[in-house]
């Protein structure tokens, strides 16, 4: 047991790295790497837990996760800018992971399919839903693949709604269920 | 008409279901028979041959330089990459060892006496002495343990404008498709086939250049090579591949 103990000792400064290791390692690959490897706090969160946060930290999460939606005076643009956004890989790059128009062939599998997403309805839990699963996944499905764009400057307020448009609008090409089509 | 497009999707939706491993192979056999059967790869393992060969300095030759297996010994070297070498007391990945052979047994001067090109040829020749052998990554020697716990915080480091890691792809969707790019797990043989010649780029690349690609595709501006970073994420990657066969020069889009 004595030696067991020993062993335990021994072994876990071995095991576990200190974060200056990991800093000079991070640094190691450069200053432009080095500086886009900062982290926020919801991702420090979700690195640590790749496995799920622990229950007792997660409703601090989603808090710290909702305080950060910035809205827009509109949160239900123009679907046909939307369009765009959505097809723009510098952009909204959604196929990469979402099916979307029934035409378009090349698309990830990742997240779920955005096809008919519009059936959904245009009430307001659906577009503030919708804006804000955008602006931050995380605050409905904490450390989800998908990226935060708005907390992270991807796509501005406006960008967004213009998305929220796309996907919800019955005359997006998105809808054919719902009478948007081609 | 409609019989054509019908039989169009029947064959893409065939395409979609096929695992990634079959998709590469696939893709592989078809290029072959275009070329004539001739893989590209070949010629950079000749180029990297001839280099390794040649290239002296201080009175010594590559031959001289121990890749893990004693002097001058190749066989089988690279299945065991990235590992502790005590001469440099540091853990080395092969790009980074062909490099401190260089610099350190024939006194050459990187971007000077030799460059990436160099590197990358030397490693697609080193590695061809691996081909088909299960790779043996070992974590035992402390700095290799350092190395390897550093190698799992970066596969699990989200950052960047698209806050993604190596995991929220590669350990929760492998077997998925990002576009039409098939997902591999490290175990599914996301690593096997590098130094592989790439056909959209037409050109050979290494493990290295690999874990490039995947940090500028989520917007985080990749680590130089032979930077630490590189040599972690080969070592955690690597270790959880351990018995998978090598396929190299490997053969991607």
């Amino acid at each position: 047991m004595r030696r067991l103990l020993w062993l335990l000792v021994l072994l876990v400064p071995v095991l576990a790295v200190d974060e200056e290791r990991v800093e000079r390692a991070i640094a190691s690959g450069g200053e432009r790497f080095a500086a886009a490897m900062q982290q926020d706090d919801s991702e420090r969160i979700c690195s640590r837990y790749p496995q799920g946060i622990p229950a007792d930290q997660l409703p601090g999460f989603i808090e710290r996760e909702r305080a950060k939606v910035v809205y827009p005076e509109q949160l239900y643009g123009d679907w046909r800018r939307g369009r765009d956004i959505f097809t723009t890989p510098a952009k909204g790059n959604c196929y990469a992971c979402h099916a979307g128009e029934p035409g378009e062939p090349a698309f990830g599998d990742v997240g779920p399919p955005l096809t008919n997403y519009g059936v959904r309805g245009r009430s307001e839990a659906v577009v503030r839903y919708t804006y804000e699963k955008i602006f931050s996944s995380w605050i409905t499905v904490p450390c989800s693949t998908m990226p935060r764009y708005g907390v992270n400057g991807r796509l501005t307020p406006e960008e967004i709604a213009d998305l929220v448009a796309y996907l919800l609008d019955p005359e997006s090409p998105l809808n054919p269920a719902v009478g948007g089509g081609p | 008409m409609i019989r054509w497009l019908l039989l169009g999707a029947g064959l893409m939706t065939l395409a979609l279901a096929l695992s990634p491993a079959e998709e590469a192979k696939k893709q592989r056999r078809l290029f072959l028979e275009q070329s004539g059967g001739v893989h590209p790869g070949e010629l950079f393992v000749a180029m990297g041959e001839e280099l390794f060969q040649t290239l002296e300095g201080q009175g010594k030759t590559m031959a001289d330089c121990d890749f893990g297996k004693g002097p001058g010994v190749l066989e089988g070297a690279y299945a065991e990459l990235p590992r502790y070498f005590p001469d440099t007391d540091r853990v080395e990945d092969l790009d980074t060892r062909i490099k401190s052979c260089l610099e350190n047994v024939l006194g050459l001067k990187y971007e000077e006496d030799f460059g990436r090109e160099e590197v990358v040829a030397l490693a697609s020749y080193i590695a061809s002495f691996s081909n088909e052998m299960p790779i043996n990554v070992k974590v035992e020697h402390p700095k290799e343990k350092e190395m390897f716990a550093l190698g799992e915080k970066l596969w699990f480091w989200r950052a960047g404008q698209m806050d993604l890691s190596c995991a929220a792809c590669h350990d929760r969707y492998p077997g998925r498709r990002i576009r039409l790019s098939p997902i591999r797990s490290p175990e599914q043989g996301l690593s096997d086939h590098w130094p592989a010649y790439t056909f959209s780029f037409d050109k050979m690349y290494t493990l290295e250049d690999r874990i490039n690609f995947c940090y500028d595709s989520i917007q985080i501006p990749h680590p130089e090579f032979y930077s630490e970073p590189h040599i972690a994420l080969a070592l955690y990657i690597r270790y959880r591949a351990n018995g998978n066969l090598l396929d190299v020069p490997g053969f991607t889009r």
